[in-house]
């Protein structure tokens, strides 16, 4: 549990609603932009001593971005959290596992409804990052930007008019922005077009990974698509250029998963309450099963096999039988098998209360 | 199929990712996927920079030895030297890009196409439009020069002189 309350594992976050354009296919959008201070060594290069004046920047920032005496922000000092909750904001993929390289000298600023995460130490000095339910990368940049102009009446940025906002790693230069939108392609991934589909992706300036960064088939068909460049276009072209590539993507998995069940609903809707079954009976089941399992559950849903069961439950689920968020859920340290059964009994319990 | 990285483990983690317009192909068992950050869990898509970066960066390094740059040359601010940069892929600080600006444009270009940045400014008023679009066809002008298209050279070369007559006004 963190010093400051009620562990994260018990909130939900902005972009678990289940809601925003094209939820059928998107889970969320997320916009982070790199910053850095103009008179600091980047993180890689600083003393703690000037780690912790950052550290304390981080903390003015938070007070600063409240106006008038709000309570919309926190600061977290990573050293403040235990391991548990530390795992449990990664799993929300509201902190990186690199900000826990120095936990000693890093920290995060959290928004009250958890859409904004500044992390503060990480590879760069601020990294802004905005998150949102379903298709809304333009909400995510204009809140970050907002941000971004916010925190740079505070402090002075590292800027060059040629190369633009200066990165740690020059893969960031310019914009320091990278859009990512988090999709399910169950359908793209059981026509078997998936593979193809990202190396046209990559062609065209996107990156895409799984979930957890696996190439060609991610954890429960959820792949993330990144904009590659940062350099040499606007914000408004790089999230634009984005936008389109998923809509194309969105378009494709939509029209598989109308072919696989133009091609034989009987076996789409048995794969679905099969996978349905299991999670409404099992008494143990490993997180990788779940996720498959999910996923299904999820496609059955959206293409209304299963009419009951509320979109918002899968990222809640997907999020919430994770190795540090079940834990905190429970209250007590698990171990694999403990685990097992308590991922099993959430989610019984979770979709025969729907 | 083995792990290209430890060659001990078997490869379980299958990466495919284009870099520069190619299409590379990663075999890596778990232990050297997480540690390359194929596994962080986060939303960060993970670039193979220490391989990929690292290798423009020496190569960088090597083209323009002629011009000065070394392994040793030293940033005079955070005092980061050439190799620690080309090792980790990381700048040390600001001033970085100014001690080795020159030598890691071209890496620049073939990591993003370009090496001039068009979007946001900390303070806007620091740039007028007019200025900006002077420094970007004074770009486009060097381009043209040495791509010899000697025509559009000259197009742009006129637009600017109009440009730069009408900011002096």
């Amino acid at each position: 549990m963190s010093s400051y309350g009620m562990s994260f594992a018990h909130r939900k976050s902005r972009w678990m609603e289940g809601q925003g354009p094209s939820q059928d296919v998107v889970i969320s959008s997320r916009i982070r932009l790199a910053r850095n201070l103009k008179d600091y060594p980047f993180p890689p290069m600083m003393t703690e001593d000037k780690a912790r004046e950052v550290l304390n920047l981080g903390c003015e920032i938070s007070e600063a971005l409240n106006h008038e005496g709000s309570a919309e922000y926190s600061w977290y000092p990573l050293g403040k959290l235990d391991s548990m909750e530390r795992q449990v904001l990664i799993e929300k993929h509201l902190i990186s596992p690199q900000l826990l390289r120095s936990a000693a000298i890093s920290g995060v600023i959290i928004s009250r409804d958890e859409a904004v995460s500044i992390m503060v130490n990480e590879e760069d000095h601020f990294r802004i990052q905005c998150l949102f339910s379903g298709m809304d990368l333009e909400a995510a940049w204009n809140l970050a930007d907002r941000l971004d102009s916010d925190i740079a009446g505070h402090v002075t940025y590292a800027f060059d008019d040629e190369f633009g906002y200066l990165t740690t790693c020059p893969t960031n230069l310019g914009t320091g922005l990278r859009g990512s939108v988090m999709t399910h392609l169950p359908g793209l991934v059981l026509t078997e077009q998936l593979s193809r589909i990202v190396s046209g992706l990559s062609k065209v300036g996107a990156v895409v990974r799984g979930l957890y960064g696996e190439g060609s088939q991610a954890e429960g068909s959820l792949y993330q698509i990144s904009n590659h460049v940062t350099l040499g276009h606007s914000e408004s072209e790089i999230v634009d250029n984005l936008n389109s590539i998923v809509s194309e993507v969105v378009r494709r998995e939509r029209s598989a998963r109308e072919a696989l069940l133009n091609r034989n609903r009987v076996k789409l809707e048995d794969r679905v309450y099969r996978a349905y079954g299991i999670l409404t009976n099992a008494r143990s089941i490993a997180a990788s099963e779940a996720i498959e399992l999910l996923s299904l559950v999820r496609l059955g849903v959206v293409l209304g096999i299963l009419t009951h069961i509320p979109i918002a439950v899968f990222p809640e689920l997907i999020v919430g039988t994770r190795r540090a968020s079940i834990q905190q859920k429970a209250g007590a340290h698990l171990d694999s098998d403990q685990r097992d059964l308590q991922r099993a009994n959430l989610i019984r319990k979770r979709l025969l209360a729907e | 199929m083995r792990c290209e990285q430890c060659e001990k483990r078997e490869a379980t983690v299958h990466i495919k990712q284009m870099i520069n317009g190619e299409l590379e192909k990663f075999h890596l068992c778990v232990k050297c996927a997480s540690e390359h950050g194929y596994f962080s869990g986060s939303f960060e898509p993970k670039l193979p920079i220490g391989d990929m970066l690292g290798s423009f960066l020496h190569s960088a390094m090597s083209d323009s030895q002629a011009r000065g740059t070394t392994g040793q040359t030293r940033c005079p601010s955070c005092g980061l030297t050439y190799s620690d940069f080309a090792e980790t892929g990381f700048m040390g600080c600001a001033e970085c890009y100014r001690s080795f600006g020159e030598t890691i444009k071209p890496v620049i270009k073939r990591v993003h196409g370009d090496f001039v940045h068009r979007g946001k400014c900390p303070d806007p008023r620091s740039k007028t439009e007019t200025e900006f679009t002077i420094s970007d066809l004074k770009r486009q002008l060097e381009a043209a020069i040495e791509k010899e298209e000697f025509e559009r050279a000259a197009k742009i070369r006129d637009q600017l002189r109009d440009l730069e007559a009408g900011n002096n006004e």
